[in-house]
């Protein structure tokens, strides 16, 4: 009897050490992945929706138990649309030793930062980054899309070919000037070669809405078929407003990077009839894109953007190359090699560069709309 | 106990242990299944009560914003243009909420605006005009009637993330906004206690986070457990991940505004401070337990040296040490224990004393009784214990009986085998005890008898002993023999006696039926002799109006025989008619008054005949019974001149025997003729009577000599005269008595005086009771009682 007393003392005494033990214990090692991109600021309308759709693809995989039991855990850092704070946030996610970024959603933050990633080796899967300043290059930068020179060149060659448009006027924005300079070059040379005119290019600096102003005034007396806006969707919006109320019947195309849900809301009429460049089809009807815009309003309660659908690729082009190699020192080249994905929109190829192959559709705002006018 | 090997100290320990580690267990059970999940509840309400408290601090914070643009609204009312632009102008530059405010026209294009970073006119300018209609801002805004909050929207005025105050104004809708990094300040003054404050929108938008930047980023927390499933209640509080770091915190609804507080806790501090509960906690009662063990195994060290000491003690007492001290110990128990031992070593002690005297009483008494022979015998019959008597009575030692049978002693076969047989029923428990007698033969060979009784006493050894306890009956047995002969010349000198007696009785019982006869004779003689007093008294009575009646009829005769002798001679004359008729006229006067008086005594004699010797139950009354009886006693109480008064009232009337009661009577006046007065002296009797409801009262009273008082409880005795072979028979008032107590139903007292007279009371019911007397019973034959004669002498011994 007293033995048996002493047996189930000592078994509840493994029991109380074994709980205490497993109080102190953690999770196995989770997979880490960073986010960087401007989630405040004039590119929060890029930033924003593309760490939803980076969330969108994680927390999905997360709940299917994560990468071969693994947890995913995320670090989100914001840039602001500022070098120096990108810098500094890679280097927090360096310290974090994250495997991969998603990021970062500008081509200017993706300059700043290039360097650093290269060194530490890490791998950064840009999402609309589209500069070609990072193009052909066997670096630690990836992207799904292709470069900007592609999105700029269809835009000129649509306008051209399609409206018959002879001369143009364009504004850049010199806060992501490696994104607009690049752009606006590319469009000049496809414009050119088309048998359009050299347009006249207006400078402005994000937020500066006093120079905005009187921009736009002289970009207004400019006689051009269209002005070209080469900014973010804010800044497109308020740009857009400035020249209709110079003059209301002036024509306006913008870059892709303004292709959001934001020109409309903040263009209002004002931006009706602009044409705008877009890397995804908003009015797709394929039931991949069906289930994921369905998700990402439940999740998100707001309908996704064309950002929230490249970093859901890009992300699930990660996840996908994880699941296929779980060491994640090879990931650049289990993604190289793997080549072809599954995209919401059809296929994405990735060549030996880790460059894109994305699509580009040209849009319209027609009724507070994106309608699709012409494809690849 | 087969473990019983273990010392105390080790098993004080180990139950000492127990008693430890179970609590501890059962304990930390408690805290893994009931204290952790009620320490995070306890986190989670704390986080939810902060929660609330900021959902109203901050609700007060947009309250005090809304007050601001109602108080700007008056101000608006019918004005337009640059003097509405100046009252914009003015409240963007005064209060300290909104940054813009501005109208909207009805098709949600900007009319007026004044931003507080912009210069009027241009502001004017740039954003005037601007086409909102699209803008969440203004989205489901269309039906808008009362004042509201806008969802978040991105301020193409500031170009940030920004909420606004919408009140409709006339045609417009004032719109005042309101940048979001200000609610992060709110947020950050509201963080507290290192917990973490978030709002969040009605789509789960975060609007205000400590960090400013965060709230920037349009982060859509409507994916938190507790946000999805606000509305069931069902979780309020969990664990959540946000910007790479885990937390637990306690979701809110704001009241003012369909806005969330979300109050979160750093998981790992979260856990941490849970884990330091845990450890403190974990610690104390390693701390309780090595404490608890370590004050256990001194304890447990004291307890057993204590009770060595007391075991020792014990073992002292034991071993017969009754006087070993024990320590003192400041334990209450230990201390009544040790007192306890010593009491009982001393009681030991003091019983071993008593045992020992009165084994040594018990031996004296054995060994010094002098008549009882005491034996003890094993089961098989052998002698163990033989005292001194039985040495006296058997003629054998102790050493020569110890360890023989009594077959070898003293018993013949036959009482051998009887002794054995009770032996027997002693030993198999049938019996307790066994009485016996049997003859025996004592060591000289003279036989004898003993008398004893076997029963048994346990041995020293589990062995049973036997003990006979024997007297000598020898002397007994011979004295009984000499007994029964005297007896039985007893019984025969009492058969003799017996007989002779018998005899005697027979001669008395004769001698008293002649006794008995003699005394119906003197009845019976008695009667005869009343019989003759009374024909004497009626006679004598009698004698007197008929003598007169017979004188006066023979003078008559003469009278009538001289006037016919003169009629005849011719010689009658006048005047010696008229004397004729005139002595022939008071002669039958005489004649026939004095014939009256004699038929009233017969016919008053014939009364008091026929009562007397019938007993007769009749009604009658008092007042003619008294009467008769006195006219039939007239003659002796006038001889002896004595006056009878009577004072019985005329109306008393008894339904009774008027027979015993006149013999009553008149054997009371006749006792007091004869005793009360001297011969020769007049006397005077008296008789009255009362009736005092159903009972009378009698009194028979005179003036005599009276009786004396030990004489007074004699006279109604039978027998009792005073005047023995004179010629009373002695039973007048033994009569009186019998008759008023048998017959009548009463009762007769007498009191006297001596000198003063004597009063005889007799109280009886007016109605006698219903009872058969035998009138033949001599004593109560009421024919005899009227001797006066014989009446006279009872009772009155000294005349």
């Amino acid at each position: 009897m007293r033995r048996h007393y002493a047996a189930i003392t000592s078994r509840l005494l493994l029991v109380v050490v074994m709980f205490v033990s497993l109080l102190s214990c953690g999770n196995n090692d989770p997979v880490k992945i960073g986010f960087i991109g401007g989630l405040s600021g004039p590119v929060s309308d890029l930033g924003g929706p593309s760490r939803n759709g980076m969330l969108l693809a994680i927390e999905a995989i997360n709940r299917q138990g994560g990468i071969g039991g693994h947890h995913i855990q995320t670090f989100i850092k914001d840039d602001k649309q500022d070098p120096a704070t990108a810098r500094k946030a890679i280097a927090e996610l360096i310290k974090e030793e994250v495997d991969v970024i998603i990021g970062p959603v500008t081509s200017t933050m993706a300059m700043a930062v290039i360097d650093q990633v290269n060194e530490a080796q890490v791998l950064m899967m840009g999402v609309t980054v589209t500069t070609d300043e990072l193009s052909g290059k066997d670096d630690y930068f990836i992207r799904c899309l292709a470069s900007t020179d592609i999105h700029a060149a269809k835009v000129a060659h649509y306008l051209v070919d399609n409206l018959g448009l002879k001369s143009y006027s364009a504004i850049i924005d010199l806060s992501n000037a490696s994104y607009t300079q690049s752009w606006i070059q590319h469009f000049e040379q496809t414009f050119k070669q088309q048998g359009g005119a050299k347009g006249k290019l207006f400078e402005i600096h994000s937020g500066d809405h006093q120079g905005m102003v009187e921009t736009a005034a002289e970009a207004a007396a400019v006689e051009s078929d269209i002005v070209v806006l080469v900014t973010n969707a804010l800044d497109g919006a308020i740009l857009a407003k400035i020249l209709r109320s110079h003059d209301e019947n002036i024509m306006l195309a913008l870059a892709e990077w303004a292709g959001t849900e934001r020109l409309i809301e903040l263009g209002g009429r004002f931006v009706e009839n602009a044409i705008v460049p877009q890397y995804i089809n908003n009015n797709s009807t394929s039931a991949s894109y069906l289930d994921f815009r369905e998700r990402y309003m439940e999740r998100f309660t707001i309908a996704p953007g064309f950002p929230s659908m490249i970093a859901y690729d890009a992300t699930n082009v990660v996840l996908q190359a994880l699941q296929q190699n779980a060491d994640t020192d090879a990931l650049k080249q289990t993604i190289l090699s793997t080549k072809n994905y599954h995209g919401l929109h059809g296929d994405i190829q990735i060549d030996k560069f880790g460059d894109g192959t994305g699509h580009t559709f040209i849009t319209q705002v027609q009724n507070g709309r994106f309608r699709v006018k012409a494809r690849e | 106990m087969s473990t019983a090997s273990r010392t105390l100290g080790y098993e004080l320990l180990k139950q000492l242990g127990f008693v430890v580690v179970i609590p501890l267990i059962v304990t930390i059970a408690f805290f893994i299944w009931q204290l952790y999940p009620q320490l995070k509840e306890n986190v989670a309400m704390e986080q939810r009560a902060f929660a609330e408290l900021i959902a109203e601090r901050g609700q007060e914070y947009l309250i005090t914003a809304e007050e601001q643009v109602d108080f700007l609204m008056p101000f608006l009312q019918g004005k337009s243009g640059d003097d509405l632009l100046n009252v914009l102008g003015h409240f963007v530059k005064t209060n300290q909420y909104f940054d813009s405010v501005y109208l909207l026209d009805y098709f949600g294009v900007v009319s007026y605006i004044s931003n507080r970073h912009t210069e009027p006119a241009f502001a004017q300018e740039l954003y005037g005009g601007i086409d909102m209609s699209k803008s969440p801002l203004i989205r489901h805004s269309e039906t808008l009637t009362r004042p509201s909050w806008s969802d978040m929207f991105l301020s193409i005025v500031t170009g940030r993330l920004s909420i606004a105050y919408r009140t409709p104004i006339d045609q417009y809708t004032l719109i005042a906004e309101f940048a979001l990094d200000r609610l992060p300040h709110l947020s950050e003054k509201l963080s507290e206690q290192g917990q973490l404050v978030m709002i969040l929108d009605q789509y789960g938008q975060l609007i205000a986070h400590p960090d400013p930047s965060l709230s920037q980023q349009q982060i859509n927390l409507s994916n938190l457990p507790f946000f999805r499933d606000y509305e069931s209640q069902k979780v309020l509080s969990s664990e959540f991940e946000l910007d790479g770091k885990g937390y637990f915190g306690s979701i809110v609804k704001m009241k003012h505004t369909p806005w969330y507080v979300i109050v979160a806790q750093d998981k790992q501090q979260f856990a941490a401070s849970l884990y330091k509960i845990l450890n403190m906690w974990l610690v104390s009662i390693l701390i309780i337990v090595i404490t608890a063990m370590i004050l256990a195994y001194r304890r447990s060290r004291l307890f057993s040296s204590r009770f060595k000491r007391l075991i020792q003690h014990a073992k002292n007492v034991a071993e017969g040490r009754y006087s070993s001290a024990s320590a003192p110990t400041p334990i209450q128990e230990f201390e009544d224990l040790s007192n306890s031992l010593s009491n009982m070593a001393l009681a030991i002690e003091k019983r071993e004393r008593t045992l020992q005297t009165k084994e040594q009483q018990l031996r004296n008494t054995l060994e010094s009784a002098p008549n009882v022979a005491v034996q003890w015998y094993d089961d098989r019959g052998h002698v163990c214990y033989w005292n001194d008597a039985s040495e006296r009575i058997f003629g054998y030692s102790a050493e020569e009986a110890m360890g023989k049978r009594l077959d070898k002693l003293i018993f013949a076969p036959r009482p051998t085998a009887e002794f054995n047989m009770h032996l027997h029923k002693v030993s198999s428990g049938e019996e307790r005890s066994r009485e016996f007698e049997l003859p025996f033969h004592r060591k000289n060979g003279k036989e004898g008898s003993i008398r004893g009784a076997l029963f048994h006493i346990p041995g020293s050894d589990d062995n049973e002993l036997y003990v006979c306890m024997a007297t000598d009956v020898t002397k007994q047995r011979q004295a009984e023999a000499s007994i029964r002969e005297l007896n039985a010349e007893l019984e025969a000198r009492v058969e003799a006696r017996t007989q002779e007696l018998s005899r005697s009785n027979a001669e008395l019982e004769s001698a008293l039926n002649a006794l008995k006869e003699t005394m119906e004779q003197l009845v019976q003689s008695e009667k005869l002799a009343a019989l003759g007093s009374l024909v004497a008294g009626v006679a004598h009575e009698l004698n007197t109006p008929i003598g007169n009646a017979l004188m006066a009829s023979s003078s008559l005769e003469d009278f009538t025989q001289r006037i016919e002798h003169a009629f005849k001679d011719g010689k009658m004359t006048r005047s010696s008619l008229e004397q004729f008729l005139e002595d022939a006229r008071v002669a039958t006067g005489i004649s026939s008054r004095n014939l009256e008086r004699a038929s009233e005594l017969i016919s008053s004699f014939k009364q008091v005949a026929v009562d007397q010797s019938s007993s007769q139950r009749r009604n009658f009354v008092l007042a003619e019974l008294v009467h008769e009886i006195l006219v039939t006693l007239h003659p002796q109480t006038k001889k002896r001149d004595i006056t009878v008064e009577v004072d019985v009232p005329e109306r008393i009337e008894l339904d009774s025997f008027p027979g015993p009661l006149g013999q009553v009577l008149s054997n009371l006046v006749m006792n007091a003729v004869t005793h009360a007065y001297n011969n020769h002296q007049h006397g005077d009797i008296e008789i009255c009577a009362k009736l005092d409801g159903e009972q009378l009262a009698i009194q028979v009273l005179d003036r005599g000599v009276g009786i004396p008082d030990d004489l007074q409880n004699k006279i109604f005795n039978p027998f009792y005269t005073t005047r023995l072979g004179q010629g009373g028979s002695g039973l007048g008032l033994h009569i009186v008595h019998n008759l008023v107590t048998d017959v009548l139903g009463g009762q007769i007292e007498v009191k006297s005086e001596m000198g003063e007279g004597s009063c005889f009371t007799i109280t009886l019911p007016r109605v006698a009771p219903t009872q058969h007397y035998d009138p033949q019973d001599p004593a109560l034959n009421p024919h005899g009682d009227q001797d006066n004669n014989t009446q006279a002498e009872d009772g009155y011994g000294p005349h």
